[in-house]
C-alpha cells in the first residue's frame, strides 16, 4: 500500500451525486434500443467481406482474431468502427482499430481487415490512419500494425493514392513518431505491395509472419510495365504470359527482407508466435507504473453506470443535473470544483480517474436565473456559453497546463450567446481565446460530445479541431452535431423570402416545404450514426463505456508523458482553494 | 412557458418529484419539488407564459 502526496487536497474532494431518485423506463429503452442498433452496425460491419472460416481454413487469422490474441483480455476498446466517409461498399475503410493493452501498456493498434481485399487501401482509409497516429503521438503510446495490406484498390487510386492527408501521409507520419520518439512496431502477413510495402518499412521494428512479402511494387506491374495506350488481343496474349512466369516469384519475401537485407528484424513460423513478438517488444519500451502519478487509490464511482439511462435525457431538448452524471463516471463520485458558482454555464474543475488526476470541464444543463450580468432582467440557459464561463475554461485550461493535467470534456452545448450585448461582452473574442488557450496548453484531451456540439462551442470546448491535442473524440447515440439548429438554419435561409412572398400575397406552402427539407436533411446528417460515419467522433460509445473509454484515455496519458508537474508544485488545487475561502459561503460549500 | 403541470392541489409528493416542466428557448426544464409534503395551490396551467421569480406552485 503507497501513501500519495497533498491528501487534504486530493483526497478531500467534495462528494457529487445522489442515489437515483426513480428510474426512467421510457428513456432507459429509447437509449439503449439506439445503443443496439449501433452495436449491430458495427457487428454488420466487422463481419462484411470473406467469412473468418474461408480464412482460417487459408491458415490466417482475421484481423478481430489477431487483436483479440495480442491484446490484454478485455482491454480493447475499437475506435472508427463506423468510420465510412467515401461510402465504401464494405461499410468501412479496410482497418480495424483502436486502444488496446499489451503486457500492461496502452498502444494504439490498426489491423489490416483481411476479410475486405486482402486488406487493400481503400478510400477513407489514409484518413483513418492519420488519426491513429495522432491518437498516439498526443498520448505518446506506440502505434502497432498487424499489416495484412494488397496495396492500393487500383479502380479508385485517385482517392487513395495522392493528396496532402492521403495514401502518403501515414509514412511521413511514422517518421514523425519515430523523431518523436513514439515507437512503431509493425508485423506483417501476406502480400504487401508498394503501399503495402512503405506501410511495412516506415515503422521502427519489423517483424514477419514467414509467408509475409513487402515490396515497391508487385508481381501485378513488375512484368507489366509498357503502356501503349491501350490494350489489344496481341497484348493481352504477352501480359497473360509475362504473369504466368512472374507468380512464380513475388518480390520482397522474407528470403530477401529477412535473409539478405535484414529489414525484418524477426519472422515467425505462426501467426500466434508474430504476435507474441509483438508482445515481446512492448515489454521493451518504457512506461511508468501508474502509481507514480497517483494522487489515490483508484476508486470505482459511489453510484452504478446503469443511472446513466434514467439521469441523461434521449430528448436533447431535456435539461438534465450533470453533476448526477459526472458522479457517475470519476473515482469515488468526488469533483474539486474550480471557481463554484462563478461562470454556472459550466463546470470546471479536478477529478480522478483510476487514482489519476484529471482536468474536467462540462457544459450545465438548465435555466440560469439572473444570468448572464451583461444582460439585463434576462436568464441564462445551460449548453450556452457566456462571458463568465468562457473566462473560466480559457484559465482553466491555462492552470491544467501549467499542472501538466491531462483534460476531459463532456460537451452539450447549442451555441455562444449571440446579439449586440454578446458582442460588446466580448464572447468572440474569448472563444477564440479559448481556442488559443487549448492549442498553448500541449495537453493531451478527450473530447466526449454527450449530446448536442453546435456552432463555434463545438470547436472551443475541447472539438476535435484541435489536432495538436485532442486525442481523440467520443459521442453517444444522442449525439447530434452540426453549425446549428435545423430549424435555426432553415429560418436564417429562408426568413427573408417567406417575409417577401408574404407581402407579394405569393403561396408560402413551397418554401415551407423546402425548410421542411432542410430541416429533415440536417436532422440526417448530424445523428450519431451520420457522425461515426463522417468521423465528426472517433466512436459512438454505450453510456456503460463512457467510464472504459476515460480510463483509457487518462491511464495512457500518463503513461510515458513528456512533461511532469510535481504534485507539490501544483497551482490548480491551490488556487480553488484560496477562491473558495474567499467567495464561497458556508451554504455552498 | 409552461410546457405541463403534473401534479394538482392535494396531491402528495416528495423531495425531487416533478411538479411542473417550463419551457424556453428550445430547452425544457423540469421543476422539482424541494420538500417532502402537499400541493397546496396550483397558480398556472399549460401553455401559460411567466416571468422568472414568479411563483408557480405552492407545496408546504
Amino acid at each position: 500500500m503507497n501513501e500519495y502526496s497533498m491528501p487534504r487536497y486530493f483526497q478531500q474532494m467534495e462528494k457529487l451525486g445522489e442515489t437515483l431518485f426513480e428510474r426512467d423506463a421510457e428513456n432507459e429503452q429509447s437509449l439503449k434500443e439506439a445503443e443496439s442498433a449501433i452495436a449491430d452496425q458495427i457487428q454488420t460491419v466487422l463481419e462484411n467481406g470473406k467469412p473468418t472460416t474461408d480464412l482460417n481454413a487459408s491458415g490466417q487469422l482475421s484481423a478481430m482474431q489477431r487483436i483479440e490474441r495480442l491484446v490484454d483480455e478485455g482491454s480493447w476498446l475499437p475506435l472508427n468502427s463506423l468510420y465510412n466517409p467515401q461510402e465504401n461498399a464494405s461499410g468501412s475503410t479496410g482497418i480495424v482499430k483502436g486502444l488496446g493493452k499489451i503486457g500492461g501498456k496502452w498502444a494504439v493498434i490498426v489491423a489490416s481487415d483481411n476479410k475486405k481485399l486482402a486488406g487493400a487501401w481503400v478510400p477513407g482509409q489514409a484518413d483513418n490512419l492519420l488519426r491513429a497516429s495522432d491518437t498516439a503521438k498526443r498520448l505518446r503510446i506506440p502505434l502497432i500494425y498487424l499489416l495484412n495490406c494488397s496495396g492500393v484498390k487500383f479502380d479508385e487510386q485517385e482517392k487513395v493514392y495522392p493528396n496532402r492527408r492521403g495514401g502518403g501521409t501515414p509514412f511521413y507520419r511514422n517518421a514523425e513518431l519515430n523523431q518523436l520518439g513514439i515507437p512503431v512496431i509493425v508485423g506483417i502477413y501476406g502480400t504487401n505491395p508498394a503501399g503495402g510495402g512503405y506501410h511495412s518499412i516506415s515503422p521502427t521494428i519489423i517483424l514477419a509472419h514467414k509467408d509475409a512479402n513487402m515490396a515497391v511494387g508487385g508481381t501485378g506491374i513488375v512484368g507489366g510495365m509498357t503502356p501503349n495506350g491501350c490494350l489489344d488481343l496481341e497484348s493481352a496474349k504477352e501480359l497473360i504470359e509475362a504473369q504466368k512466369n512472374i507468380q512464380k516469384s513475388v518480390p520482397g519475401t522474407v528470403q530477401i527482407h529477412h535473409d539478405v537485407t535484414g529489414f525484418m528484424r524477426e519472422v515467425y513460423d505462426t501467426e500466434d508466435a508474430l504476435l507474441d513478438a509483438i508482445r515481446k517488444y512492448v515489454g521493451y519500451l518504457p512506461s511508468y507504473n501508474p502509481e507514480f502519478f497517483r494522487v489515490d487509490t483508484p476508486k470505482e464511482p459511489a453510484y452504478p453506470l446503469e443511472d446513466l439511462y434514467s439521469l441523461f435525457p434521449a430528448n436533447a431538448r431535456r435539461a438534465y443535473e450533470v453533476r448526477e452524471l459526472i458522479a457517475r463516471l470519476v473515482d469515488d463520485s468526488v469533483f474539486m470544483e474550480y471557481k463554484s458558482g462563478y461562470g454556472p454555464e459550466v463546470m470546471t474543475g479536478l477529478a480522478k480517474v483510476d487514482g489519476l488526476l484529471v482536468g474536467l470541464v462540462t457544459n450545465v444543463q438548465g435555466f440560469l436565473l439572473d444570468y448572464p450580468e451583461y444582460r439585463k432582467e434576462s436568464f441564462g440557459v445551460g449548453g450556452k456559453l457566456y462571458r463568465q464561463g468562457l473566462i473560466k475554461m480559457n484559465e482553466f485550461v491555462a492552470l491544467c497546463a501549467r499542472d501538466h493535467i491531462p483534460m476531459l470534456w463532456l460537451q452539450d452545448t447549442s451555441g455562444i450567446d449571440v446579439g449586440n450585448e454578446a458582442e460588446k461582452a466580448e464572447l468572440l473574442g474569448l472563444g477564440q481565446s479559448l481556442i488559443y488557450s487549448i492549442q498553448n496548453s500541449g495537453l493531451p484531451m478527450l473530447e466526449i460530445t454527450l449530446r448536442k456540439g453546435s456552432a463555434a462551442a463545438h470547436y472551443v470546448l475541447g472539438g476535435p479541431q484541435g489536432n495538436d491535442t485532442n486525442a481523440f473524440s467520443l459521442g453517444t447515440v444522442a449525439t447530434e452535431i452540426y453549425v446549428m439548429h435545423g430549424e435555426t438554419a432553415a429560418s436564417a435561409m429562408y426568413g427573408r423570402r417567406l417575409v417577401r412572398d408574404d407581402a407579394a400575397g405569393a403561396d408560402l406552402e413551397p418554401t415551407i416545404e423546402k425548410m421542411n427539407r432542410m430541416i429533415a436533411d440536417y436532422a440526417a446528417k448530424s445523428s450519431a450514426a451520420y457522425c461515426a460515419k463522417a468521423g465528426l467522433v472517433d466512436e459512438v460509445v454505450p453510456l456503460t463505456n463512457l467510464r472504459k473509454y476515460m480510463q483509457a484515455f487518462v491511464t495512457a496519458a500518463y503513461q510515458n508523458p513528456s512533461a511532469i508537474c510535481p504534485h507539490h508544485q501544483m497551482l490548480l488545487p491551490r488556487t480553488i482553494l484560496e477562491f473558495d475561502r474567499l467567495f464561497r459561503t458556508e451554504d455552498e460549500a | 412557458m409552461v410546457m405541463e403541470v403534473k401534479v394538482k392541489e392535494g396531491d402528495t409528493v416528495k423531495t425531487k418529484t416533478v411538479l411542473a416542466v417550463m419551457e424556453a428557448m428550445k430547452m425544457e426544464q423540469p421543476i422539482a419539488s424541494p420538500l417532502d409534503g402537499t400541493v397546496k395551490e396550483v397558480k398556472v396551467a399549460a401553455n401559460d407564459k411567466v416571468k422568472a421569480g414568479q411563483v408557480l406552485l405552492i407545496v408546504e
